[in-house]
């Protein structure tokens, strides 16, 4: 197994971001990703959500999903990350989008 | 501390000169008014954005435009949802490594801007990203 390198080094103090929040006249979305990805996040995400869903009538699908359901087991901890960021895009950006659909999306997204 | 994790001081080894800032800032300015309408002096904003950005993070990167949209109409399902409904907008997403003394004092200055930003290019709302959440303004100071 390759191995994984840590900063053991000092780092500058952190800056709290309800500070943050208050200071510019924010609202926080109230969800945090921990994601190593970098700047573009949810905003990237609900980007590709937009343009892959689509509904026939019923819940909305993944296109180019297989048809194939496969079992993919998760961490409990994971899997209530993915229900927070379908219950913020239901409720705040108005997608409606399964946790699994989520996955499925994180994943492509991920191994592209 | 397991196996796989290998614990090395990266600014000794690589000879950084400061430690590192590990929370980065990332802000979003949009081609278009919450109508749908181009924003004029675009490259104007963009420099003002990358100018706040420097101060704080002493630099900052400026990403090329992306395909953004924002959702315009309250609609709260796809079966509802129209393409009309939807903003299609090209984003410019600037970030930097922010640095904490010099953001706390120029805080002042980064409302100023986001606020008149929103403001004065008629933003439905104003976004931004930091240390891995997503904030977003949406009243503005008055002038």
């Amino acid at each position: 197994m390759a191995k994984i390198i840590k900063n053991s080094g000092p780092t500058q103090k952190q800056i709290n971001t309800e500070v943050i929040a208050r200071a510019l006249g924010a609202e926080k979305v109230g969800i945090k990703i921990d994601t190593k990805q970098g700047p573009i996040s949810l905003f990237s995400l609900r980007e590709f959500l937009v343009n892959h869903l689509h509904s026939t009538g019923g819940r909305p699908t993944l296109k180019g999903i297989r048809e194939t359901r496969n079992k993919i087991p998760l961490f409990s901890e994971d899997w209530e990350k993915l229900k927070k960021i379908a219950e913020y895009y239901k409720e705040k950006e108005g997608v409606n989008v399964s946790s699994g659909q989520i996955a499925s999306a994180l994943i492509h997204v991920m191994l592209k | 501390m397991p196996d796989d994790i290998l614990e090395i001081n990266l600014g000794d080894i690589l000879g950084a000169t400061e430690e590192p800032s590990t929370q980065q800032l990332t802000l979003y300015v949009p081609n278009k008014d919450k109508e749908g309408r181009t924003i004029r002096n675009l490259g104007r904003w963009i420099k003002e954005a990358q100018k706040v950005l420097t101060i704080i993070g002493r630099g900052c990167t400026t990403m090329p435009p992306a395909d953004g949209t924002w959702l315009e109409k309250d609609t709260d399902s796809m079966e509802a949802l129209k393409d009309e409904d939807i903003l299609w907008e090209k984003t410019t997403l600037i970030n930097t490594y922010i640095d904490p003394n010099r953001f706390v004092k120029n805080l002042k200055s980064l409302r100023e801007f986001l606020h008149r930003f929103g403001r004065e290019t008629k933003q439905g709302e104003v976004v931004f990203e930091f240390a891995g959440e997503f904030f977003r303004i949406r009243k503005y100071d008055s002038k």
